[in-house]
């Protein structure tokens, strides 16, 4: 029912209560307050009033909100507060009335009725304003069974005022049956209201502060509730003999909702007074799993902080949840130590300890989290104390991830043994998730290191790739088509196309030791000395006499390179080939597959007197479509998803077969060869293959 | 496979001091440094004439034939040398590709290289 049309009640009501008024003192001017068309008057107009109230007060109750904003806790004790000084007017006004002088009143002429009239409203209404809040209280906290429970109470109630009805119109005889049944129905509301108020561990969890107000409204609303019960029950109340006449159904109305409020209030009171004892350790226990979901949601966010926030955070959390004097946190480096945030001490004290009194050795053996009771127990402590009296008793958390021991958090109390187990069991859990947070802080610095780096390959691979020809030139009457194929994102293998003194051209591999990027810096020196040998050069024995008489100079020990070479001799028409330790030529000329290995050392493992000594240049003649194959050892060590070597044996076999117009026809179809064999396992060394095949005519 | 189970030295001296060193397994980039490890010990125990045994070496990569180089002017300077034994062909190929039998000794004869070392004595 909306607000409006409940308005409409309320204004019925007090409607009612002037016209209520009114008749009252025509009926004293008339002096018929006594007679019978009195008593009809008193019982109609009390029942308007009870009707238009009760619509206002109690229809949907339900339905209305109680908790509007902030907590249970709050807004119980607003409107506790609310019911208290309401009822606790009734009570004054049962002490003003409760004098003979005061009590006189009600006899003086139209000052009494309407002094009368006026309590009588206002202990409907608190009544009413009494039971509507337990209701919704009930209602709020309700269960499976509150329903039926409070459906029994407005029964209760009902019978009772009916039975109160009954008691005005009804003979003697049967008046002592009617305070039987309306004793039974207060007994069975007793229990009933008792039963409906299960949920009250709600009261358990409010905080301290409240949870004290909260017995004080409690325990001042009980003793209002006994107040009034008591003066209802006497018969010779001052203020209540007289309701029996004029205001019918009015004492059970307020009986009924007191009893129904006060048993509501009294079965919280005692849940309250269940758990007050324990509510030190309930508040601590609280406040210890509140720190430690803030501490998990800096360690969720902590991946973003650095170390050093995180740690001072940490410090702070620590010292509160054990209620602690003060803190630190030391981080241990090669160096000096780092304090990272102090509380209730100056890092000056404790770098002193360190260095003067060795302290932070004595906390970084602490392997796991340690509770000195009392430092004067500990010799090893002797000096902290000395430098730092307000350190008596302390507990240590190592913070470590899984790569070292980083630091310690030190959290210390003001007196000896005030610092005990619990303190440590949830410092404890605190330093695992400190020690989480920084791993995932660690982890990250990592992986965006990691990720750098790996920009830095790609950048890397892309130049490395400029150091290889582009498009490779093509000597007269001959096709030359490569591919080369790093194992990472830069690799050691070379291939060129270069031109000698007598601008012949003359086209090198080369294969680096090792692979990565030290074979890849190794490679782009090789192409810078080639680059400047090449046009000293007459020949290719000659060139790469003159790269390893650079380069062997400019190598470490264990390093070297292997080249092939072969030179396109256009006045002799033919072509010559040298090898420094490299893989061997294949010619495939016809059917017949040649292999060439003229001598040769590899590059940079000795000097030139044994290195030009060994070196043999080999001068070949080839024929229209005949092919030379040179190739890097990655391609015969390449391995399958199987485990199989490709091997030279297969690299014979698909040279021979492959009849090709070109070099470059005959690189596409080895690709896809090569495909199918590796069926997409990765390579491990560097591969670059290269043909050369003399034009068809 | 722990690197203990890829790559293996086994030492032993034989006569004339001569130290034979039998390499087992892979030699590579990974296991390159316990034969490092091994050559330089050999070398601080004032061993420098060594004869190494590739009969149980199932593969060698340059990075293990960079070690023999890192170490050999040294053993050389010192009157020693690294001689070479018990390849099989594919091992051999790979040196002789290389062109190590120009540098160094390699002889499937045991004895030969032993001789070799006592005519360095007699200098």
């Amino acid at each position: 029912m909306p607000k409006l049309n409940k308005l409409v009640f309320l204004v019925a009501g007090i409607i009612f209560f002037l016209v209520r008024l009114t008749g009252d003192m025509l009926l004293y001017s008339l002096d018929m307050s006594k007679g019978d068309a009195a008593v009809y008057w008193y019982f109609i107009s009390t029942a308007a009033i009870f009707v238009s109230f009760g619509v206002y007060f109690l229809k949907d109750v339900s339905n209305d909100i109680v908790n509007k904003s902030g907590t249970s806790g709050d807004n119980f004790l607003n409107s506790i507060y609310q019911t208290f000084v309401l009822s606790l007017i009734i009570v004054l006004l049962l002490i003003f009335f409760s004098f003979r002088e005061t009590a006189e009143l009600f006899q003086r002429a139209y000052l009494g009725i309407i002094l009368a009239d006026f309590i009588f409203i206002y202990t409907v209404v608190v009544s009413m304003v009494n039971f509507q809040f337990t209701y919704k209280w009930l209602w709020f906290k309700r269960h499976r069974l509150t329903r039926f429970y409070l459906f029994l109470i407005t029964m209760l109630i009902s019978i009772v005022i009916a039975n109160d009805i009954a008691y005005t119109f009804i003979v003697n005889d049967a008046k002592t049956w009617l305070s039987k049944i309306s004793s039974g129905m207060y007994l069975i509301m007793y229990v009933v209201t008792f039963l409906a108020n299960k949920k009250t561990a709600w009261i358990a969890n409010l905080p301290r502060p409240q949870k004290t107000k909260f017995f004080w409204m409690l325990f001042l609303n009980i003793l209002i509730v006994i107040w009034v019960l008591m003066e209802v029950s006497n018969e010779d109340s001052m203020v209540f003999s007289n309701f029996y006449i004029a205001y019918p159904m009015t004492i059970s109305l307020m009986a009924a909702s007191f009893v129904f409020y006060g048993v509501y209030l009294f079965r919280n009171f005692m849940s309250l007074l269940a758990v007050l004892p324990s509510s030190v350790i309930v508040e601590r226990k609280s406040s210890e799993i509140n720190t430690l979901t803030y501490l998990n949601k800096i360690v969720a966010e902590s991946a973003t902080n650095d170390r050093k926030t995180l740690l001072d955070t940490v410090a702070g959390l620590a010292l509160q949840a054990c209620n602690a004097h003060g803190a630190w946190t030391e981080i241990y480096t090669n160096d000096n130590n780092i304090i990272g945030s102090c509380i209730n001490i100056s890092p000056p004290t404790i770098f002193q300890a360190h260095k003067v009194y060795n302290i932070d050795s004595f906390f970084i053996k602490i392997e796991r989290p340690q509770l000195i009771e009392s430092v004067h127990e500990i010799k090893e402590l002797e000096g902290l104390t000395k430098l730092a009296p307000d350190v008596k008793s302390l507990i240590v958390i190592p913070l470590s991830t899984s790569a070292k021991r980083e630091g310690s958090l030190i959290v210390f109390d003001s007196e000896d043994f005030s610092l005990e187990q619990d303190d440590l069991n949830i410092l404890t859990a605190f330093g695992d998730n400190v020690r989480i947070a920084l791993e995932n802080s660690r982890l990250l610095h990592e992986s965006v290191e990691k990720e750098r780096y790996r920009n830095e390959l790609m950048l890397a691979r892309n130049m490395q790739s400029k150091l290889l020809p582009q498009k490779i030139s093509q000597p007269e009457s001959y096709s030359v088509s490569a591919f080369s194929i790093p194992a990472m994102e830069v690799g050691g293998d070379y291939y060129d196309m270069v031109k000698l003194k007598n601008g012949n051209y003359c086209l090198l591999i080369g294969d680096v030791s090792g692979k990565g990027i030290s074979a890849a810096f190794y490679m782009a020196q090789l192409k810078g000395v080639v680059l400047s040998k090449a046009s000293e050069s007459e020949n290719v024995k000659e060139l790469l006499s003159k790269i390893n008489i650079t380069l062997y100079k400019n190598m470490e020990s264990q390093m070297f390179i292997t080249m092939s070479a072969l030179s396109f001799n256009i006045e002799l028409n033919n072509i010559s080939i040298a090898r420094a330790g490299h893989m061997p030529f294949y010619h495939k000329s016809g059917t017949d597959i040649f292999e060439y290995i003229p001598k040769g050392i590899g590059i940079g493992l000795t000097d030139d007197k044994i290195f030009d000594k060994y070196l043999e240049q080999i001068d070949v003649l080839l024929d229209e479509g005949d092919t030379i194959l040179m190739f890097t050892d990655g391609l015969n060590e390449m391995r399958n998803t199987e485990g199989d070597e490709f091997g030279t044996d297969k690299l014979k076999q698909f040279f021979l077969e492959s009849e090709k117009n070109d070099s470059h026809e005959l690189i596409d179809s080895f690709k896809s060869h090569l495909e199918d064999f590796s069926k997409n396992a990765k390579h491990h060394d560097d591969m670059t293959v290269l043909f050369i095949m003399r034009d068809k005519l | 496979m722990s690197i203990d189970e890829k790559f293996k030295v086994e030492t032993e001296i034989l006569k004339h001091d001569v130290l034979c060193m039998k390499l087992n397994g892979f030699l590579d980039a990974h296991t390159a440094p316990i034969l490092e490890n091994a050559v330089q010990s050999a070398i601080t125990e004032n061993n420098f004439k060594i004869i190494m045994n590739f009969e149980k070496l199932d593969y060698i990569s340059s990075a293990g034939l960079g070690v023999f180089m890192s170490f050999i002017e040294e053993i050389r300077s010192n009157n020693g040398d690294i001689k070479m034994t018990g390849m099989n062909d594919k091992v051999f190929t790979v040196f002789d590709l290389l062109g190590f039998p120009m540098l160094f000794d390699i002889s499937p004869n045991t004895d030969e290289l032993m001789t070799k070392f006592v005519d360095y004595d007699n200098h």
